[in-house]
């Protein structure tokens, strides 16, 4: 098997593609590259974020994300900027465990989770942080998660690996999964889609947002999100919000809203008695949000975030039944 | 730029090879497979950071450490940047944004890794790090965006390349981390409390 994946990306000479001409061997060997590229380079799950947390001695903290990954990975790696004096057990979504020492000065933790299946589920995933009880307090500055690229692709059904000697001069034109321009065509069904923020606190109610307002109070202020463009005339793209909540008691019930500041428009996702426990609620945001215009090297509509025209999203939420308090751990948005 | 003909996807196009089975398939099919996938491409681009603020006018990290002079306040990464056809990582889009209780600057830069602490405390910032002008306000407000892009340096990296950390293996990968570094005439005047990167296809 040798989809390999390259380390730079190709364009397909699409002018080469014309009526009448023989199509080289090269550019579809081009187009092959280019399949096992955008397969083989994972997504970043959780977007970059500062938590600006802290764990104190013999305390442990958990945050929790919500995502929908492409479905190729074999490794997510976490990156986590932490200081403190300290020496920290790491734990993974299936509850394998490291151990770090870090220093005052700033140390980024470096955690592979090697996953045993591929999967693109919409799922959680997780990372605890327990601090030992002769260290001095850590604070989280600073987490990621991405998915490890890969050297080459399978060929099956997951990964749609592009068999790169099947597009050699001299080797026939074949309709088949995985090999030649077949291969190249049915890749096209992989999933793309992009994760735009995972931002959390750690999963206790004294860490988690909370509100006993009926008023809408702010989650999150001013969030830059830019949708993926799809078709050639889109200004807009769907993205899909996830919120992690919960509440006090049983009859405590919240909303959030999402509002886009550059339309106005806004969608309200309710969590209708969420009680003691933890779940997620969704709401969609359909073809509102502003998407990426290629014709501008910064890929902002107008060339940057800084206009007069606002391009971020307002993040509310408040208690709309009971007298508890609502509980919000962790917002996530993806493409849908 | 689009590397695209036509600047995004093109419906219609057949994904199942029973549809390019016994038949002669038309040239017009395998334009738009090669066009979409060069869009795919273009658009395989990622949110590297996205760092909210919590509220207009609390939160953040600050210049606890030391006064009068470039500051880490946050490093987020690294990451391996996807590296387009001329050898070049992916443009990257930055901004930050904070507040301050006194005159002060942040900086944002998009560094190699193992660079940060040499580029983002030059006097002058050079072109992969955006600097605000000097600001005093207390509000958490975006400051200043813009994009870098850098040359290729590639290093090995480690990866598996099968379930359960199976066949341990290398790529070349640009890694860079992105820096939120602060400057005030004080400690603790000085809050970053909000950051944005995110890969681009270059023009």
């Amino acid at each position: 098997m040798t989809a390999t994946v390259p380390a730079a990306r190709t364009i397909i000479a699409e002018d080469d593609v014309v009526t009448g001409t023989a199509v080289r061997a090269r550019t579809w060997l081009d187009a092959g590259e280019l399949a096992n590229w955008c397969g083989g380079n994972g997504e970043v799950l959780v977007p970059a974020f500062a938590p600006n947390a802290t764990i104190a001695a013999g305390t442990a903290k958990t945050w929790y994300f919500r995502v929908t990954p492409p479905g190729r990975a074999v490794r997510r790696t976490w990156h986590l900027w932490l200081t403190g004096n300290a020496a920290l057990e790491f734990k993974d979504t299936a509850s394998a465990t490291q151990n770090y020492i870090i220093a005052d000065s700033g140390t980024l933790l470096v955690y592979q989770e090697d996953l045993s299946a591929k999967s693109a589920a919409l799922q959680t995933i997780n990372f605890t942080l327990t601090n030992a009880a002769s260290s001095a307090t850590v604070t989280v500055l600073g987490v990621t998660c991405f998915e490890a690229p890969r050297i080459t692709l399978d060929g099956d059904a997951a990964d749609l690996g592009v068999e790169l000697t099947t597009l050699s001069v001299r080797e026939p034109i074949e309709a088949r999964d995985y090999s030649s321009v077949g291969g190249i065509a049915r890749a096209l069904t992989s999933p793309q889609r992009r994760q735009y923020i995972n931002i959390a606190r750690p999963r206790t109610t004294t860490d988690a947002w909370s509100t006993t307002s009926g008023t809408l109070v702010a989650l999150l202020v001013e969030v830059p999100i830019l949708a993926r463009k799809l078709l050639p005339a889109d200004t807009s793209g769907n993205v899909r919000f996830a919120v992690y909540v919960s509440a006090s008691d049983a009859s405590t019930s919240g909303e959030i809203d999402v509002t886009n500041d550059a339309t106005g428009n806004n969608i309200t996702i309710a969590a209708t008695t969420p009680g003691t426990g933890w779940s997620w609620v969704t709401g969609d945001f359909a073809a509102d949000i502003l998407c990426e215009d290629l014709t501008e090297a910064s890929g902002w509509p107008d060339g940057a975030l800084l206009t007069a025209d606002p391009k971020t999203l307002s993040i509310q939420f408040r208690r709309t039944a009971g007298a508890g308090t609502f509980y919000v751990a962790s917002i996530a948005a993806v493409e849908y | 730029m689009s590397t695209s003909a036509q600047g995004g996807l093109i419906r219609g196009v057949p994904t199942t090879l029973a549809d390019y089975s016994d038949r002669a398939v038309r040239t017009s099919e395998w334009r738009s497979i090669s066009n979409n996938w060069n869009h795919i491409a273009d658009e395989r681009s990622r949110t590297l950071v996205c760092w909210a603020a919590e509220s207009t006018t609390t939160g953040g990290i600050t210049n606890s450490k030391v006064p009068n002079a470039w500051q880490r306040l946050v490093s987020f990464g690294p990451f391996p940047l996807l590296v387009g056809a001329d050898g070049r990582p992916y443009t990257v889009r930055l901004a930050v944004g904070g507040r301050s209780i006194a005159s002060a600057y942040l900086r944002i830069g998009v560094c190699v890794a193992g660079t940060a602490n040499e580029q983002m405390g030059l006097t002058t910032a050079p072109a992969n790090v955006l600097e605000t002008a000097a600001f005093n306000n207390s509000t958490n407000l975006w400051r200043i965006d813009g994009y870098v892009t850098l040359d290729a340096e590639f290093v090995n990296y480690a990866i598996a390349n099968g379930l359960s950390g199976a066949s341990p293996s290398s790529v070349a990968a640009v890694l860079v981390t992105v820096e939120v570094w602060a400057k005030a005439a004080s400690t603790s005047t000085v809050y970053a409390t909000q950051a944005y990167a995110a890969e681009q296809v270059a023009l």
